[in-house]
């Protein structure tokens, strides 16, 4: 039913329409930097359906289409755009891959390839002739839910962000003071990204299958 | 949306490393600062040469430009030009500086005043 492809192209084209939202947005007043990451969203959501280049393909993707649409291509917040979302995809595949792979991957069958899902399916950690029989034990899901992939992409987002502001641009240590900021507001955005993610996960689960 | 709901999405790990990043965050905040100083010192340019100054101590500084002299003001990280006999006073008028970047230029007198940090990298300027 579904093609790799449509996907692909489908995800791309929702990306670059919440980057554009995300624009017409006006920043939150005292905040003036900071952006709600809705693209993340998307991010995640590949993370999950997808495997990882092609992840990355996306968001290379939005950044460079996303970039041309509003008119900063090649210029400094295009660099910076680029620098965050390279180092933000590789760190939440990382963690993704390490920590969480979860079942949701075999949401649509025809995407994921039948040992990957049938390997990491619940009835093999939980062999289902002890656990139906006794008490129900404990849900042995992943370590990290969405909600704290998109929490360390954010983080290392605005950090990677600051590093090269203060490598290239700035070209002072004093830059580096705004790093709690940083912290706390990739904190904030990945959280909320985060959920958001995991809401939209779990309506997919509930229609599509 | 039941606001329950959202914290049922939540796995220990989840929770663990949210603390994890607060704390992070909160010791950054305490730490950075006795680290990194901001707006270090004052760069001076006047008659040719260059000479620098730490914005830290509070003084008062005569320099000798072309015209005539500029009585600086240093005060606890911030810099002003107090007196100046240059005809449009527009060094006088720029008013304190305190941060990395900040410029005060008194052009009959060729002074440059500028505030600069820490360099990073010994590169002198990027073009883009």
């Amino acid at each position: 039913m579904f093609n790799r492809i449509t996907l692909i192209s489908l995800l791309i084209a929702l990306a670059l329409m919440l980057y554009y939202v995300e624009g017409i947005i006006p920043p939150l007043p005292g905040l003036p930097w900071t952006r709600l990451g809705l693209t993340n969203l998307v991010t995640l959501l590949s993370l999950v359906f997808l495997s990882f280049k092609e992840t990355f393909f996306i968001v290379l993707f939005r950044v460079v289409v996303g970039t041309l649409i509003t008119g900063i291509f090649l210029t400094p917040p295009f660099w910076l755009s680029l620098a965050g979302a390279v180092t933000s995809t590789l760190t939440m595949g990382l963690v993704y891959y390490h920590s969480s792979k979860r079942k949701a991957s075999c949401l649509i069958p025809s995407l994921s390839s039948r040992k990957k899902c049938f390997s990491t399916a619940a009835s093999e950690i939980n062999p289902p002739l002890e656990s139906e029989n006794k008490y129900p034990s404990p849900k042995k899901g992943p370590f990290f839910s969405l909600v704290g992939i998109s929490v360390v992409g954010a983080v290392v987002h605005n950090l990677t962000q600051l590093t090269v502001v203060a490598e290239f641009y700035v070209r002072s240590t004093s830059t580096f003071l705004l790093t709690p900021f940083m912290i706390f507001t990739g904190l904030i955005a990945g959280f909320i990204t985060g959920i958001l993610a995991e809401f939209v996960l779990q309506r997919l689960e509930k229609n599509l299958l | 949306m039941r606001w329950k709901q959202v914290f049922l999405f939540l796995t220990p790990g989840d929770k663990f490393l949210i603390i994890l990043i607060f704390l992070l965050g909160s010791l950054n905040m305490v730490i950075l600062p006795r680290i990194i100083s901001p707006g270090s010192y004052l760069l001076i340019e006047a008659s040719g040469k260059t000479t620098r100054f730490s914005l830290n101590d509070s003084r008062i500084v005569f320099i000798s430009g072309r015209k005539g002299n500029l009585e600086l003001e240093i005060a606890s990280g911030k810099v002003r030009v107090r007196q100046a006999n240059c005809p449009n006073q527009i060094c006088v008028r720029s008013g304190w500086i305190s941060r990395t970047g900040q410029t005060i230029i008194c052009v009959p007198n060729q002074v440059i005043l500028r505030i600069e940090g820490e360099a990073l990298s010994p590169v002198d300027a990027v073009g883009y």
